[in-house]
This record gives structure tokens, C-alpha cells and sequence, in this order.
């Protein structure tokens, strides 16, 4: 515009209807097609996150074995349901053990993106991947590496990956109780056990040396105290328990986001005074002299709830709308998972060289972390006590069942007594 | 009537840009309507009128406010901190030779490397506070801002320079009168650009240091992203936009205030 135009309209010179008309005119077709660009290239994105890349076909036949116990009904009817719905019923008297064949018509298999985190706790799906588990179920499965679980989660939910290993029951009931229909599949249990902790409670060394031992060793002083944790984890419910039935007042620890590989140099640094962590991690602190574990959390939930000397966190997570789809690829990923953990059982040197590749650290620090053992069967009962009692503490909003969302073709745990299965 | 041509004549300057952003929230609210937006995929993408809805309630019962000052106030002193110093070690990098030739090579090396990628080593030094997101703004700001100055001292057309020496200027003189004022558009022009990079780096550092419970934008963005707490995250995220945007427009006030003398062309005007 010339420097007289410009004098014009700093004038005030009056504008034009026709300009004006144009202007207005230019401006809503221009917000049109830009808003018809953005929606097909949205809905073109949308398309490709939500479509398999590729298709494979397969048949599978599977045989289900019902014995009846002595007492047990006389009469049960069992339906078995293929994954195209087709179903065939079968009556059956005790004390007899009958026999149910189907052969599913052919699965589509989609590519399945695991997303993971390099804790040793998620080796299994390294072991799945690299050993050739995932394969020979004839999946065309990919491992996509997260910095945390909170991250894989949202790779869940922005489609970037099918499935996640490594987001704990917290992350799960979290998502739950905010209606993000999420459902857990099992993959043999990452036991620890007190022999094999993995969810521990360090203190600083030199507070250890200065005698503060125990949890309860805090009471009174909680205000002083700076506890570092993943936040938004199943940490928020384990930790809540064990520092309250110690006599320490949880709400008065100073607690921070702490990312698990920092524990070391968080210790080093004096910028905490507790860490909740887990391994590798908290055997690097231990190793380097900076860090005392003085406590398991979720050992002491399991116990105390349940009267247990075992613990699980963690499962495979799917978006439902991919198990409606795609439920024979869930069986799949489910079958190679419960073979990766019956090679760690008997491989423990593999075990450790994918830890070093995967972690990074040293085979001091590794050598030191115990192999975790298997269990076959999934503790959904005893986690529908945890997700009761979060909810009663405040720890989610919203009462959540667990049934709707645990994958049917897993074999549960005995249910405690506070819990009846439906 | 003069002022009311004016004013409508900018009014309809900005239709396009704002029928676009009307066409960009109207077709993800569609997208949400519709279904592509489900509570499984992409569940994260709350539509707008749901954020909307809860902007008012954050900021009448959330406490939002008190989010807001805190975030300002670590941003606002680590940007006086930042802009400070590099204003002055701008200009006095720029005037002195020997500065120049010693530090600002220096200064150069270090420029490129982002405040977020020392936030380990910050945390390590300075804790999990305020502390740490002060120094890390200041860090940031203080790189926008003497840079810009910098170059403003040297790019001071030398005709000026030499005029106000023939005339008799003394070394204070031609510093204050000519260097410092030929500069100050430079100068003002890596401050809005600090004021941005201040907001990104107090919100990211909230995001990834910080103390459960305390008050912060980038620490609320991140509480309500792992509690899935999606609406009150994208509305925060929204209320960060809006903070950056205002603190922008006020300084570009002051800046054209600052700046009365420097001739603009219509076109440039905001």
C-alpha cells in the first residue's frame, strides 16, 4: 500500500459496503476450505490410526475341557463363543468330563505396536519380541519404547501403539474412573515376593546412618521429609497405605515428580530424602551407597489386604474397541507373553543380557536383581479390593468395576473373601 | 466518525484470521459430535465447548488463579533476571571490543543449547523448588534478549556514529544519545520474543519438576495428564496460550509507546 493510501486511511476515510462485503466475503470462504482441508486430512489420520496396516488370516481350533467337581451342578450348560460370535452350547452331567470342540473361522490379525519402558519388570516384552514369541503366534508385532508409562498410555489413547506393557493398575484404574475404557490382559504375573522385591522405599543413607530406619521412624517429622516418586502411579495407593498405617501423616511428606532413572542422583544430591522406586534403579542407588531400602509398599498392601507374600502391578493394556475387533490378536499377544516368561524362568543369563541392552546398566547392578517368577492366573479379584479401597481413600473418583474390563480368556486367581465373582 | 472508519477497518483486517479459528473449533467440536472423537481414541481431544465449560469452573471454584500467579511469578522474575543481564552484556559486549572478542564467542557456543535440556542437571543443583524454574527462564531469556541486543549495538549505522563525533559528542553521549536509541528496537524486539520463550520454559519446567500439590500451570498440565483429567488439561494448556498472548499484547503497547519515534508503515501496525 502506497504512503498516500496509507495517509487515506488514517484519515478515516470512509469504508466502502463493497469492500467490506468482499473482505467478509474472501474471509468465509477461506475459513471454509480451510476447515474442509483440515477435516480430510484429519479424517485421513484418523482412517490410518484406526486401520490394521496389514491383515493376516489364520484358523485356530480350540478345545475347552470342562471337568465338574464332585457337588457341582448336575446340569451346566457352556457356551463358547468363536470370534465371530458363532456359538454352540453343550449340557453336561456330573461327575463326567466333556469335551467341547470349535475351530474359530480364519482371525484377522492386525499389526500390533507394544508400547514398553525400560524397567526390568517389562523385559518379557523384549524377550517376546526378540526370542520370536510374538512371530510364531503370527503377529506382526513392533515394540515402541516410551520414557514412562503415563507416556505409553497416551500413545494408547493417540493410537500410536495397540497395546502397552509397562502403565501399572493405577495408571488403569485412573482411566477407568474417567470413563477411558481401557481392558487389561494378563501375561503371566511379575511376581515379587519379599525375596524378590521390586517396589521398594529407599531412604538416603545418611538419614539411615542418623538412624531413621522404619516408616514409622518419620513420625513427627514428616513435615522435613521429601519423597520422590513417579507420580500418578499405582505409588499413590501403595505408599498412602504404608505411611499411614506407620503413624506418618501422608499429607504432610513433601512428595515430587521424580523420573525412576534420577533416583541415584536425586539421593546423591540430597534432593530427596526418600525415594519410591523400583528396579534397576533402586539397586543402582543401593549399589552406589546413596540409598537404603527400607520398605516395600506393595508387598505391605498385598499382605495387609490380603494376607499374601506376593504382589503384581502390571498387565497388558489394549483400548477396547481394538479387543472388540480384534480379540483372537489379544489371545495371540497374551500366548507369547506366557511363553517369554516360562524362557526367562529357564534363561537367566538372556534375561540380563536384554536388561543391559535395554537398560543400560551394569552387570554389577544387574547381576544383582533376582529373576521374577511366573503365575499363571490373573488377580482381578484382588484388584477389585485395591480399586475399592482407592476409591474409598480418594485415590480415584469414581467406583470402577473390574470385571468389564479384564479380557475373558484369562484364568482368574482364587477371589479373596471380601469379594464374591459375578 | 474518523475513529470509528479506524477501527472498523481493523476490525475487518483480522475476520479472516478469526473466521479460521472459528472454522478450526467448529470442525473439532464436529469431529466430537460425530463420533471421531471417542472416549477411546484420541480421548485426550475434549471438544471445545467442554473446555469452555470448564475454563468457568476452574476459575470460579478450581483455584486457577492462583495457578496463574504462581506461574507468573516464577516466569516473571526469571525474565527480569534473563532481560536484565542480557541487555546489559549485550550492550556492553557490543560497545567494548575486547568484550566482543572474548565473551561473545562464547555466549555463541552456548546459545543454540535449549534450558530444557539442562533440566536434569538444574534439578541436581538446585532442587525440585522455584529455584530451579527461575534459573532455567533466566537461562532462556537471557540468550532472546542479548543476542538481538547485540547485534543492535553493531548494527548502528556508522554515518550516525561518526556525525554525532564530528558534532562533538562525547564517549557518554554518543553511547546514550545515538548507540542506545538506534539499538532499542532490537532491543525491544528480543524482549517479545523472551516473553514468549519465558512462558514455554516456566510451563515445561513445571511440567517436568515439580511438587505434588503445588500451584503451577505446567504442574497442573501434568497432574491432569496422568490422572486423565482431560479437560481441565487442555483447558489449562488453553489459559497458557491466552497468559503468553496478553503478556504479549501488553508489552507491544509499551513497546509502541517506547518506540514513538520509529516510523511504521500501515501494513506493520498491529
Amino acid at each position: 500500500m502506497s504512503s498516500d493510501a496509507s495517509k487515506d486511511v488514517a484519515r478515516g476515510v470512509k469504508v466502502s459496503r463493497r469492500k467490506f462485503l468482499g473482505v467478509s466475503t474472501a474471509a468465509a470462504v477461506g475459513g471454509i476450505v480451510a476447515g474442509v482441508i483440515v477435516g480430510a486430512v484429519g479424517g485421513y489420520l484418523a482412517g490410518q490410526s484406526a486401520a490394521p496396516a496389514k491383515t493376516v488370516t489364520a484358523t485356530e481350533t480350540r478345545t475347552v475341557t470342562t471337568t465338574l467337581a464332585p457337588g457341582a451342578p448336575t446340569t451346566i450348560t457352556q457356551t463358547v463363543t468363536s470370534t465371530l460370535t458363532q456359538t454352540r452350547t453343550a449340557t453336561v452331567t456330573q461327575p463326567v468330563t466333556t469335551t467341547v470342540t470349535q475351530t474359530a473361522p480364519e482371525a484377522r490379525l492386525p499389526k500390533i505396536r507394544i508400547g514398553s519402558v525400560a524397567y526390568t519388570g517389562m523385559v518379557p516384552t523384549q524377550i517376546a519380541y526378540k526370542e520370536g514369541f510374538l512371530k510364531a503366534q503370527g503377529l506382526d508385532a513392533e515394540v515402541v519404547m516410551f520414557a514412562s508409562g503415563a507416556a505409553a498410555l497416551e500413545g494408547l489413547l493417540g493410537g500410536a501403539v495397540e497395546c502397552v506393557d509397562g502403565a501399572s493398575y493405577g495408571s488403569w484404574f485412573m482411566s477407568l474412573a474417567k470413563d477411558i475404557p481401557l481392558v487389561a490382559a494378563w501375561t503371566g504375573l511379575v511376581t515379587e515376593t519379599s525375596e524378590r522385591p521390586d517396589q521398594q522405599v529407599l531412604i538416603r543413607r545418611d538419614h539411615y546412618d542418623a538412624g531413621i530406619r522404619r516408616i514409622a521412624d518419620l513420625r513427627g517429622r514428616e513435615s522435613e521429609f521429601t519423597i520422590g516418586y513417579v507420580v500418578g502411579t499405582i505409588r499413590e495407593i501403595t505408599l498412602k497405605f504404608l505411611f499411614e498405617d506407620a503413624g506418618v501423616n501422608w499429607g504432610k511428606v513433601k512428595k515430587v515428580n521424580l523420573r525412576l532413572a534420577e533416583t541415584a542422583a536425586a539421593f546423591a544430591g540430597k534432593k530427596i530424602d526418600l525415594a519410591a522406586t523400583m528396579p534397576p534403579f533402586s539397586k543402582e542407588a543401593e549399589i552406589k551407597g546413596v540409598g537404603v531400602p527400607i520398605a516395600n509398599d506393595h508387598l505391605y498392601l498385598w499382605d495387609k489386604l490380603f494376607k499374601v507374600d506376593f504382589a503384581t502391578s502390571n498387565q497388558l493394556l489394549f483400548r477396547k474397541d481394538f479387543v472388540d475387533s480384534y480379540p483372537e490378536a489379544v489371545r495371540r499377544v497374551m500366548r507369547a507373553y506366557m511363553q517369554a516368561f516360562r524362557w526367562m524362568i529357564k534363561n537367566p543369563d538372556g534375561v540380563r543380557r536384554i536388561w543391559k541392552e535395554t537398560t543400560g546398566l551394569s552387570d554389577e547392578i544387574l547381576s544383582k536383581i533376582p529373576i521374577p517368577p511366573v503365575e499363571e492366573a490373573y488377580p482381578l479379584y484382588q484388584l477389585q479390593v485395591v480399586a475399592d479401597l482407592s476409591y474409598e481413600h480418594g485415590i480415584i473418583g469414581k467406583k470402577i468395576s473390574l470385571e468389564s474390563y479384564a479380557f475373558p480368556d484369562m484364568p482368574r486367581m482364587r477371589p479373596p473373601p471380601q469379594i464374591q465373582p459375578p | 466518525m474518523r475513529a470509528k472508519s479506524i477501527y472498523l477497518h481493523n476490525v475487518i483486517r483480522k475476520l479472516p484470521s478469526a473466521a479460521i479459528l472459528i472454522a478450526f473449533l467448529g470442525f473439532w467440536e464436529w469431529l466430537a459430535h460425530v463420533g471421531f472423537i471417542s472416549q477411546q481414541l484420541w480421548s485426550f481431544l475434549v471438544p471445545p465447548s467442554v473446555i469452555v465449560a470448564r475454563l468457568f469452573t476452574l476459575f470460579i471454584e478450581g483455584g486457577m488463579i492462583f495457578h496463574i500467579s504462581a506461574t507468573l511469578y516464577r516466569g516473571l522474575i526469571g525474565f527480569l533476571i534473563g532481560v536484565s543481564v542480557g541487555v546489559v552484556l549485550g550492550l556492553m559486549s557490543g560497545w567494548f571490543r575486547a568484550l566482543d572478542e572474548i565473551v561473545m564467542p562464547i555466549f555463541e557456543f552456548f546459545r543454540p543449547l535449549p534450558a530444557l535440556a539442562l533440566f536434569p542437571l538444574l534439578l541436581l543443583l538446585f532442587g525440585f523448588g522455584d529455584l530451579t524454574k527461575i534459573v532455567a527462564v533466566a537461562l532462556q531469556c537471557f540468550f532472546a534478549t542479548l543476542i538481538p541486543t547485540f547485534y543492535g549495538v553493531k548494527s548502528v549505522d556508522k554515518l550516525l556514529v561518526d556525525s554525532a563525533r564530528i558534532l562533538g559528542a562525547r564517549r557518554r553521549e554518543l553511547f546514550f544519545d545515538v548507540i542506545l536509541r538506534a539499538a532499542t528496537p532490537h532491543i525491544c524486539n528480543g524482549i517479545r520474543i523472551s516473553i514468549g520463550v519465558a512462558m514455554i520454559v516456566v510451563t515445561a519446567a513445571e511440567m517436568l519438576i515439580y511438587i505434588v500439590g503445588q500451584y503451577g500451570l505446567g504442574s497442573l498440565i501434568s497432574w491432569t495428564e496422568v490422572s486423565r483429567d482431560y479437560p481441565t488439561m487442555l483447558s489449562s494448556i488453553v489459559v497458557v496460550m491466552l497468559l503468553g498472548f496478553f503478556l504479549v499484547w501488553i508489552w507491544l503497547r509499551v513497546e509502541n509507546r517506547i518506540l514513538f519515534w520509529v516510523r511504521e508503515t500501515a501494513a506493520e501496525r498491529v
